[in-house]
């Protein structure tokens, strides 16, 4: 009689903890990584001793995954398209996406793969949020892949997000010789190109 | 012949006022950069550049006209000395005799 009421309560006992489990599932981890969207325009420009030449390409876009709680767990994408590059003479663009340039038709895109963040300043005042970041990754140019540390500032806002930065690309790099020595007269032998991106995070 | 060359020069001389006046481009440019300002979802100011349909003519385009026209002025005023030479009409060139 003692055992049976003994194992009685004690089947009444683990029930209730089985029905209470059952009841309030345990809470779920609140969700760290956010799906961040990025896209917007970029420009360039080229400072050759001959001539300086400015030129801007759209449709730049960029997806990452972050951590809205560290910013250094930040990854992602960045591509640009070469065909949508323009600088204001149609004959140079058509050159600029042929096979002695970015040769378009084998590379369509110019691709930047961000590996790591490193966060110099994050303030995180409400209801603006501001960041300075150094994105670290690899930029893919021509076909040809090269490291990359770029200064990105941050401004995140509920759902908004914005991102500006300002690099150089140096040409021999990425083995783009362009036609005839124009590469330090007609064009620069680096190329300065900065941007600001809006998207959203979620 | 001597008012064409005149012309020509003339027509040389436009060619590179208009190189001047267009900016002094190396290439022709067929469409301009306009700055567009609009405010983003941060209140800051955000500066768009849309390309406008344009014809600045630059120095391709220039150096040859300008070039040409000057090489045609060149030639209208050789061959206008060399039609008054033949008809007596231009001064004689001096011979300096050796003493």
């Amino acid at each position: 009689m003692k055992v049976r009421s003994l194992l009685l309560v004690a089947s009444l006992g683990l029930g209730g903890v089985a029905n209470a489990q059952e009841a309030a599932p345990a809470a779920a981890p609140a969700a760290a990584t956010k799906a961040v969207e990025l896209g917007g325009q970029m420009k360039f420009l080229s400072d050759a001793p001959v001539e300086k030449i400015f030129g801007t390409v759209d449709g730049v876009s960029g997806k990452l995954a972050t951590d809205a709680a560290d910013l250094a767990k930040t990854t992602g994408k960045f591509t640009v398209p070469v065909a949508s590059m323009k600088t204001g003479n149609d004959k140079r663009d058509e050159h600029l996406r042929n096979d002695a340039w970015l040769d378009a038709a084998k590379f369509p895109e110019i691709t930047f793969d961000v590996k790591s963040v490193k966060v110099l300043e994050d303030d995180k005042a409400t209801p603006v949020r501001t960041a300075k970041l150094e994105a670290t990754g690899d930029l893919t140019v021509h076909g040809v892949t090269v490291p990359l540390t770029a200064p990105v500032e941050i401004k995140w806002k509920d759902d908004k997000v914005k991102a500006s930065t300002k690099f150089t690309v140096k040409l021999a790099d990425h083995k783009i010789t362009g036609a005839n020595g124009v590469i330090g007269k007609k064009v620069g032998e680096t190329i300065q190109i900065e941007g600001t991106l809006q998207g959203t995070a979620r | 012949m001597r008012i064409g060359a005149l012309v020509c020069l003339l027509l040389a001389l436009a060619a590179g006022g208009v190189w001047v006046a267009s900016g002094k481009h190396l290439a022709t440019l067929t469409s301009k950069p306009v700055e567009v300002v609009k405010t983003d979802d941060f209140g800051d100011e955000v500066k768009e550049i849309q390309w406008q349909e344009t014809f600045e003519p630059g120095l391709d385009l220039c150096g040859p006209a300008g070039g040409g026209f000057l090489g045609l002025g060149a030639l209208l005023l050789f061959l206008d000395r060399r039609k008054r030479r033949a008809a007596g009409g231009a001064p004689a060139r001096r011979r300096v005799d050796a003493a």
